[in-house]
């Protein structure tokens, strides 16, 4: 039986930003998410947190499959994402836009994963919802992320989760693109 | 005069603005002329793509965008190979901010732009650029996200009440004139080579799936 294609999406960003809730929603099946008690500093902010992997397959069609793979929220995790960087379409990043703590953990990690890869990446601002939330220009300018792909989303919103993989592969495909049909296709654009 | 000639003597053409496209989407170098039906003439500059931002430009995108133009033609000294700057040029985001369109010519837009095939739109941060209402294309690229066949005509009905129909027009005319919305045919040709093949098939894949759940 011939072996079936694996696509990898990589889910990543500071605690407590919507990583395993994401990975839920866009699954088919999500095998590993191993939720415990946050024990250190970060447990006045969330009381559990993702240790090792947050990991869901997405069954596409017949021939292909999409590992999902959210890394723990913690920078002192990077390696792991150099790791499961590797062969991967691109890289979600979530990050909860009210958070000071978070904002300043994803600049690290944001800066990191930028250094190793050129691969595409989308930025899902969470938390919306609260007084704290900065608006997205205030948010690209502390990532550092200025010219980054910034969607305000919630996971908790199965159309938004769906919404930022959607927005990932569209920048997959346009990198893929050759830009000689784009030219060509624009001639015929016009407004009649 | 008949009434048909007369109905089309009031039907607008929007040619001009796909001039500013092609000045602005490649690495034109030359000068954008035109004439409104009121006899006025404009230029506006173009180096290698961009636009210079000054109040003499500003005054002159805003008569092209605004008046009715009997002719517009892009002059080009040369074309380079790529745009000198690939953000949008801000004197036409500031443009954008302060022009209107009445009633009539809105509706002229729209049905000009409801004729567009299907699209596909580039995200692009137009706030960090001077646009004042990024929210609202970030809604059109969101809603093109959802739809493989998504065109302007859903846009127009997908779109919240509390957008207003010169809002929706105002992103449509941005996003067209700076190459970001283009036609859905773009993404899915040929690509760079077989591992870019791969990928893009992948991606497609995974696109329709997703929009399907």
């Amino acid at each position: 039986m011939a072996q079936k294609d694996i696509a990898k999406i990589l889910v990543t960003g500071p605690f407590a930003a919507g990583k395993t809730t994401l990975i839920r929603f866009v699954s088919s099946e999500q095998l590993l998410s191993k939720d415990v008690k946050a024990t250190d500093a970060l447990s006045r902010f969330k009381a559990m947190t993702t240790v090792g992997l947050d990991f869901g397959i997405l069954h596409v069609d017949d021939d292909l499959d999409v590992h999902l793979f959210g890394t723990p929220g913690q920078s002192r995790f990077n390696f792991m994402w150099k790791v499961l960087s590797r062969g991967a379409l691109g890289t979600i990043f979530l990050i909860d836009s009210s958070s000071q703590r978070a904002i300043d953990e994803g600049k690290k990690m944001y800066k990191y994963y930028r250094g190793k890869s050129d691969d595409p990446i989308v930025i899902g601002a969470t938390h919306r919802d609260k007084e704290d939330a900065r608006d997205l220009d205030a948010l690209a300018d502390e990532l550092g992320a200025q010219d980054a792909n910034m969607i305000p989303c919630d996971p908790r919103n199965k159309e938004d989760s769906k919404m930022l993989v959607l927005a990932l592969l569209e920048d997959v495909m346009r990198d893929e693109a050759d830009d000689e049909l784009e030219e060509e296709a624009l001639d015929d654009f016009e407004l009649m | 005069m008949s009434k048909e000639s007369d109905k089309k003597q009031k039907t607008s053409s929007f040619k001009h603005l796909g001039v500013l496209r092609k000045a602005l989407s490649k690495a034109h170098t030359g000068e954008i002329i035109y004439k409104t039906e009121r006899e006025e003439d404009g230029q506006i500059i173009v180096t290698t793509g961009d636009l210079i931002n000054d109040d003499e430009t500003l005054h002159a995108l805003e008569k092209l965008l605004t008046e009715s133009i009997a002719n517009c033609e892009l002059i080009t000294e040369r074309i380079d190979e790529e745009l000198e700057n690939s953000t949008p040029p801000m004197v036409l985001t500031r443009a954008m901010n302060d022009i209107h369109w009445d009633a009539e010519t809105l509706e002229e837009l729209k049905k000009t732009f409801a004729k567009l095939p299907p699209i596909d739109v580039k995200m692009m941060p137009l706030h960090r650029y001077g646009y004042s209402d990024g929210l609202t294309y970030l809604m059109l690229y969101q809603e093109s996200l959802k739809d493989e066949h998504f065109t302007t005509v859903k846009f127009f009905n997908e779109c919240p009440a509390y957008t207003t129909l010169e809002q929706q027009i105002k992103v449509l005319v941005l996003g067209y004139c700076l190459g970001l919305i283009n036609p859905q045919v773009s993404l899915k040709g040929k690509t760079k080579g077989a591992a870019s093949s791969r990928r893009m098939s992948m991606a497609s894949r995974i696109l329709d799936k997703i929009r399907g759940m």
